[in-house]
């Protein structure tokens, strides 16, 4: 436990626990002793709104092309794959994990996904449930190694990155999948179509994901836990809160988030890649951290990593569209972590 | 474009022709076998600014920034300034296929003139590349055209044949098996970066293809496995120290799908391998180039990857300006072996010089 979460619990998160622990009130003492790192979050996602202003006005200014409705809705279909997966991330960050495999569990599940669809002839309905419910397992998989055996989370996901990724080439034999649905099917109309003839499907199964995890996250037990547990587990085990299946489940459902992505990338290209996802655990940990959720957990928004995940689309795409050289593109991104990490530390000194 | 508003350009015949003989020059290098060096005002410094049309914004994108690319970029901004063109070359730093279409899509917003497309894969490319159709936008592939997408988009290619490739250079390994292990069987690793891609994929198939050919024309026996491996050195080496210790003693040759043969041959010189196997690949990477005329590697295969750049803007060109239409162009599979390395590090040479004066370090070429 590092020097800021032992002063927390050395002082008013302990006794805050003890005198609720007796009221039986445990889960409101628990965001009341979190409410230290409720406010940085709060002033943290503050500067990621700014931030993601500035970027957008700085955009509009420097290119027409930015403001065109066409393109806005091109950087939110953009952003959608990468959302979804990090509306997972963002679960485990605030309850201290992380998951490294995201990109090749991503991966994975579309090659199974393209297999089950191109080669079993399974309907593509039932295909995305399977996958989803895989990559749930996946999650459970790791959410177990990690919280039973005590390995740290980057170490057990760095392997399934691995053995993950092996497994789509095997089961692929390294060629894409193509689906060949055919022009009735609704599978490519509800992942990839134009609802009301303009705006892409993805984005709405986006927004319908984060709302819905933005209100678990938030509005619920489950929710008020998942803090609990990154921001003081030790005294969230006092209070009862099973941590380590808080834990495990976040595992769980990154992974089946990882499943809806892969049928949402399958709906739009039409073929399974054994390469898809590689390096896109990167973009995802970029998308949280930007977003205001800091790697020492116990704070951070879905909200907060939609701008994020926003914020890393607007560079990409107004890059491109203000001719940037692509060497640009990771410098910035790189820059924006470094800068987002930055705030988060100096936040963190003011609010001692 | 009618035939009226391609007349109104302010383009000399001159110009035009100026432009066409390039382009000219470049096919026919392309397609040559035999390297030679190629006209000053392709080679050395690049073109000056001809103002020869109106400003037209043109957009390349390739599905992965290795340094492959470098001479394409210089051949795009070649023929761009002699065009006049603003010009832009894009891509995910890592292969990424749905890094490439989000790159693609952002490229047609940028509401460019023509864009050069890279379609590895069959069905993927295919919304982007119609979705640029669509709004006016020439399209032209470039250095992969996966089956099929010329079907449905009708999109002009430059670049290499992965089959004909694949078994120029699998039946050129059984040769060199031979000179150098006198053996009739064994196993022939095939290393390869990006199992996945389509170019990559084509060429091991067509290259065992290739192989296979040899084996019946003389009486061998050589069979293949593929070796996915990675483009930083250190690691590939480590995977073929491993695949050595494995299989050494059945190991006959290596022959990589892309530049990793670079690597063998560095690994080989390393553990005073050179001349137990045969070692072949592609691409024209300074040291590739140093191995051959070491001995640590049999040969290259080349596939004219500045032309992929100056060729597909050249087609572009031809249809923006004048309205005909782009047609495929084959950029060759160059043998590079012994007896034309000399000339071939003296064209690459050239190369390098252009690139740096356009702001870049070349390490290889194709």
């Amino acid at each position: 436990m590092n020097q800021d979460a032992k002063k927390l619990v050395d002082s008013k998160a302990v006794d805050a626990l003890l005198d609720t622990l007796e009221e039986g009130a445990a889960d409101k003492t628990i965001i009341r002793a979190g409410g230290r790192a409720l406010w940085m979050a709060r002033l943290r996602g503050t500067s990621t709104v700014i931030a993601a202003l500035l970027i957008f006005v700085g955009l509009s200014l420097a290119t027409p092309l930015f403001l065109k409705l066409d393109n806005l809705l091109l950087v939110a279909r953009q952003i959608s794959i990468l959302q979804i997966i990090a509306v997972g991330m963002t679960f485990l960050f605030i309850s201290r994990e992380i998951d490294l495999s995201v990109g090749s569990i991503y991966g994975f599940l579309a090659i199974v996904l393209a297999t089950l669809i191109a080669k079993q002839h399974i309907n593509p309905w039932v295909s995305l449930a399977m996958v989803v419910v895989l990559g749930g397992i996946i999650g459970l998989v790791n959410g177990v190694i990690t919280t039973r055996f005590g390995i740290p989370s980057f170490i057990v996901t760095l392997g399934g990155l691995s053995i993950l990724r092996g497994g789509a080439l095997l089961l692929s034999g390294g060629w894409p999948i193509a689906l060949k649905l055919g022009e009735d099917s609704t599978f490519p109309k509800l992942t990839d179509g134009r609802l009301f003839g303009t705006v892409p499907a993805q984005i709405f199964w986006m927004l319908g994901i984060t709302i819905v995890a933005s209100f678990v996250l938030s509005k619920t037990k489950f929710g008020a836990h998942v803090y609990a547990t990154g921001g003081n587990e030790e005294a969230a085990i006092l209070t009862g809160i099973a941590t380590k299946r808080v834990k495990t489940i976040s595992f769980m459902l990154t992974g089946a988030l990882c499943g809806i992505a892969a049928g949402l990338l399958l709906g739009q290209v039409g073929s399974g890649f054994p390469l898809t996802g590689q390096g896109f655990e990167l973009d995802v940990i970029a998308a949280v951290v930007i977003g205001g959720t800091p790697l020492w957990g116990g704070a951070g928004s879905i909200l907060g990593t939609l701008l994020g995940a926003a914020i890393i689309g607007m560079i990409t795409n107004g890059l491109v569209l203000l001719g940037a050289s692509a060497y640009f593109e990771p410098v910035a991104k790189g820059s924006i972590i470094v800068l987002a990490v930055l705030a988060d530390t100096l936040i963190r000194r003011r609010a001692r | 474009m009618s035939s009226e508003n391609v007349f109104k350009k302010k383009i000399s015949r001159r110009d035009y022709l100026k432009f066409m003989a390039a382009a000219a020059g470049m096919t026919t290098l392309a397609g040559c076998a035999v390297p030679a060096p190629a006209p000053a005002e392709t080679t050395g410094a690049a073109p000056a600014a001809a103002q020869a049309g109106p400003k037209r914004k043109v957009i390349f994108v390739t599905h992965d920034m290795n340094p492959f690319f470098i001479p394409a970029i210089v051949g795009l901004k070649d023929f761009g300034k002699m065009a006049n063109w603003e010009t832009q070359f894009i891509g995910p730093p890592i292969h990424d296929t749905q890094k490439t279409i989000e790159l693609q899509y952002n490229a047609i917003a940028a509401q460019p003139d023509a864009v050069g497309f890279t379609a590895v894969d069959s069905e993927a490319f295919i919304e982007p590349i119609k979705e640029a159709q669509a709004k006016g936008i020439v399209v032209v592939l470039y250095n992969t055209r996966a089956p099929g997408v010329k079907e449905a988009t009708g999109a002009a290619y430059v670049g290499q044949d992965f089959v004909v490739a694949g078994h120029k250079a699998g039946y050129e390994l059984g040769k060199y098996i031979t000179k150098h292990t006198g053996r009739t069987e064994g196993l022939v690793v095939m290393p390869i970066i990006a199992p996945g891609h389509f170019a990559l994929e084509t060429r091991n198939s067509a290259g065992a293809e290739g192989l296979q050919r040899y084996n019946e024309e003389f009486g061998t026996n050589f069979t293949t496995e593929a070796l996915a491996t990675t483009t930083n050195a250190d690691e590939a080496i480590a995977d073929f120290e491993a695949k050595w210790a494995a299989d050494g003693d059945k190991i006959v040759g290596w022959l990589a799908a892309d530049f990793t043969h670079t690597f063998v041959g560095r690994w080989a010189k390393k553990n005073n391998l050179v001349g137990k196997f045969a070692v072949g690949g592609y691409d024209l990477l300074d040291e590739t180039l140093q191995n051959i005329k070491d001995g640590s590697v049999d040969f290259t295969i080349g596939q004219n990857p500045y032309g992929q750049g100056f060729l597909t803007a050249a087609l572009i060109f031809q249809e923006l300006e004048r309205g005909y239409p782009a047609s495929d162009i084959d950029t060759g599979a160059e043998l590079i072996d012994a007896s034309n390395i000399d000339a071939v590090m003296e064209r690459e040479a050239l190369w390098k010089e252009a690139g740096k004066e356009l702001g870049f370090e070349l390490e290889t070429g194709g």
